[in-house]
């Protein structure tokens, strides 16, 4: 299967596409202010007249640029590109400062590659297994599923878990406006035809996630400074900068890193952007050398850099066997399958095996590229770094308000995008997270639908949603996480008032 | 701020009212086993009680919170830039379907060049110039290679 996934992708318009896409996720990545999100949903829309498999080609490399792409301005200017590369920095860029940034900048590319890759595999290997376990679920399995990620997007995505509920609620909201499931009720639509059918994923992602990150670069003009970055020297550089003993040394960081990335991008509502940090903390505690730690060692990027790349495979795990997107981008992923009129879930794989292999074999190819072109293409990237950014951020604009309005060609998903981007920049005043956003978005109406259906199989009965093995398990895990940070939460004030007195 | 945590518990707690209010107006055509306004109910429930928690949590730090020195920012000028957008966002996509993608986003690409740049690095033959090439080939990009409408407007 995975060769006929290979033959389908080598044909030279597949790997330009590759090429292009991974050019266009590293500079996504590595300027400060637009993320991996972003670029996955800013280009989908140009996937709307494309091939399947070059679609899907095109939103693998640009996620695969865009997470790795972070590192370069981490390591060269101390600022993450995007969320996911917030712990390379504290190594990153000391090691720069002691002469060692082609050192530091092979570190993580070597090891994004290896990470990547390995989460590929993990994928190819765990997402069957679990897509042949998924096609016995019904209405109870997909309740109970969507439910655990709805508490642990709560409980799990940010500093404050009220914040966290809040911003899960919300996101549920706004996917109940229009027609109900079952019934045909008119919900939240005060009126207004265009809101009969509800807002569209894509307007939603590109307001939350590209226009409120423009409305916050106007409140932040005013303090814009110049960009002063040097393209670090290649002389007397060997291979990736380090030696095959340095390499030796890494492999159980590697390892722990890679696990916690994987498992870390499994679960919904935190990828790499938290897996990243997580991983860091551990190789420190970890470390025989602990206090080495953030003054520029190889340790700190492996373990960052790694765990990152690691989230993107294990987030196409639930995605792909389940048709449940692990983060935002994935979300985005899900919207671009079912633009293609697929079901993304347990019969993917029956239906549209092929398909399914062609992009793990874009995956891979994609790796590749990235590991090539963020090394030695790196005078490319800096010199782009240097497009200031009120150049870049209007062209972003014009490109959301095309990938909204071509979805439907409606001025009002125009209109969506704007409201959303008001959303967004409110979120980032006052620090709520928006990945619970999103994932209320889309796992609410999949709650809600299946547990109407559930109750109308079973009468009224809510037994079944127990006596379905799964079902029970996941609810138990989800009330579990529900309950365990309010008994935290109360410990910690008994600890503080003890201490008080 | 350190009211920010209070305006906050506020902003949750109208967000929940005004849910519970949307949900009560929701009219049923017939009754199933779990009607279309349960999980509305739910979620406006939760609402609140996240908004009296977060009130809570507001009112407790604003008594913790020590005095002392707070920042003096700029933040005003920072917020009428942002009104700014907003309003020319909104006549941008007013103006979308009647004038035209072309003309109408070369000028937005201008303003908001002009908008995010700050006040010593503005070139504006420059701006002009990059504004109506991108336009220009994110069109004929989309309408062409991509078979994307987009609105033609007076050019049409």
């Amino acid at each position: 299967m995975i060769l006929n996934g290979f033959l389908t992708i080598l044909n030279p318009e597949s790997l330009l596409i590759i090429l292009i896409g991974v050019v266009i996720g590293i500079v996504f990545g590595a300027m400060p202010g637009l993320s991996t999100t972003m670029a996955v949903a800013l280009f989908l829309p140009v996937t709307y007249s494309m091939k399947g498999y070059n679609s899907f080609a095109l939103l693998m490399s640009l996620y695969i640029g865009a997470v790795s792409g972070g590192l370069v301005t981490a390591i060269l200017l101390r600022i993450p590109g995007t969320p996911n590369s917030v712990a390379t920095v504290w190594d990153g860029y000391p090691m720069a400062k002691k002469g060692q940034a082609m050192k530091a900048l092979g570190t993580g590319v070597f090891f994004s590659f290896l990470a990547t890759i390995l989460s590929v595999f993990a994928l190819m290997f765990i997402s069957p297994v679990l897509a042949k376990l998924a096609t016995s679920f019904g209405f109870y399995e997909y309740f109970s599923i969507a439910f655990f990620s709805l508490t642990l997007i709560a409980t799990m995505g940010g500093k404050s878990m009220l914040r966290g509920l809040f911003s899960g609620i919300l996101g549920f909201m706004f996917a109940l406006v229009g027609i109900a499931p079952i019934d045909a009720a008119k919900r939240f639509t005060f009126g207004n035809p265009s809101l009969l059918g509800g807002f569209n994923t894509l307007p939603v992602l590109i307001g939350l996630f590209a226009v409120s990150e423009i409305i916050n670069a106007v409140q932040e003009a005013r303090k814009t400074e110049k960009i002063e970055i040097t393209i670090p020297s290649t002389k007397g550089v060997r291979g990736f900068g380090f030696s095959l003993g340095e390499f030796k040394e890494q492999v159980p960081n590697f390892i722990r890193s890679f696990l916690i990335g994987l498992g870390i991008g499994i679960l919904p509502g935190i990828g790499g952007g938290t897996s990243n940090i997580i991983s860091y903390t551990v190789a420190k505690k970890q470390s025989k050398h602990p206090e080495l730690f953030g003054t520029g060692i190889m340790d700190g990027i492996v373990a960052s850099e790694t765990a990152n790349n690691a989230s993107i495979g294990g987030s196409m795990i639930p995605l792909l066997s389940l048709g449940i997107p692990g983060d935002a981008t994935t979300a985005i992923l899900l919207g671009g399958l079912t633009m293609l009129g697929l079901t993304p879930g347990p019969l993917l794989y029956q239906k549209c095996g092929d398909f399914v292999y062609s992009i793990f074999a874009s995956l891979i190819i994609a790796s590749f590229v990235m590991l090539f072109l963020e090394f030695y293409g790196l005078r490319f990237f800096v010199k782009v770094l240097k497009i200031p950014k009120y150049i870049l951020l209007p062209i972003v604009f014009l490109l959301c308000v095309v990938g909204a309005y071509g979805n439907n060609s409606r001025i009002f998903d125009v209109y969506a995008v704007t409201i959303f981007g008001i959303i967004g920049y409110f979120f980032k005043v006052f620090d709520i997270p928006a990945a619970p956003f999103i994932l209320g978005f889309i796992l609410g109406p999949m709650a809600e639908t299946n547990l109407r259906r559930g109750l109308i199989l079973s009468e009224g009965s809510l037994v079944p949603f127990f006596t379905h093995p799964v079902s029970c398990l996941f609810i138990f895990i989800a009330l579990l996480s529900i309950v365990y940070p309010i008994i935290k939460y109360f410990r910690g004030r008994k600890i503080v008032r003890k201490i008080a007195s | 701020m350190k009211k920010k945590e209070l305006i906050l518990g506020i902003i949750f707690l109208i967000c929940g009212v005004f849910f519970c209010i949307g949900t009560m107006k929701i009219k049923l055509h017939f009754q199933t086993e779990l009607s279309a306004k349960f999980i509305p109910g739910i979620l406006s429930f939760i609402c609140i009680v996240v908004g009296i928690s977060q009130c809570i949590h507001g009112v407790a730090y604003l008594r913790t919170s020590q005095q002392g020195f707070e920042k003096k920012d700029d933040g005003k000028q920072g917020l009428y830039s942002v009104l700014l957008l907003l309003v020319m966002i909104f006549v941008y996509t007013y103006l979308l379907s009647r004038v035209g993608f072309l003309v109408d986003s070369s000028i937005m690409l201008f303003l908001l060049m002009i908008l995010l740049s700050p006040e010593n690095q503005r070139n504006y033959l420059m701006f002009a110039a990059i504004s109506v090439v991108s336009t220009v080939i994110i069109y004929y990009t989309f309408r062409i290679g991509l078979d994307l409408m987009l609105p033609r407007g007076i050019l049409g």
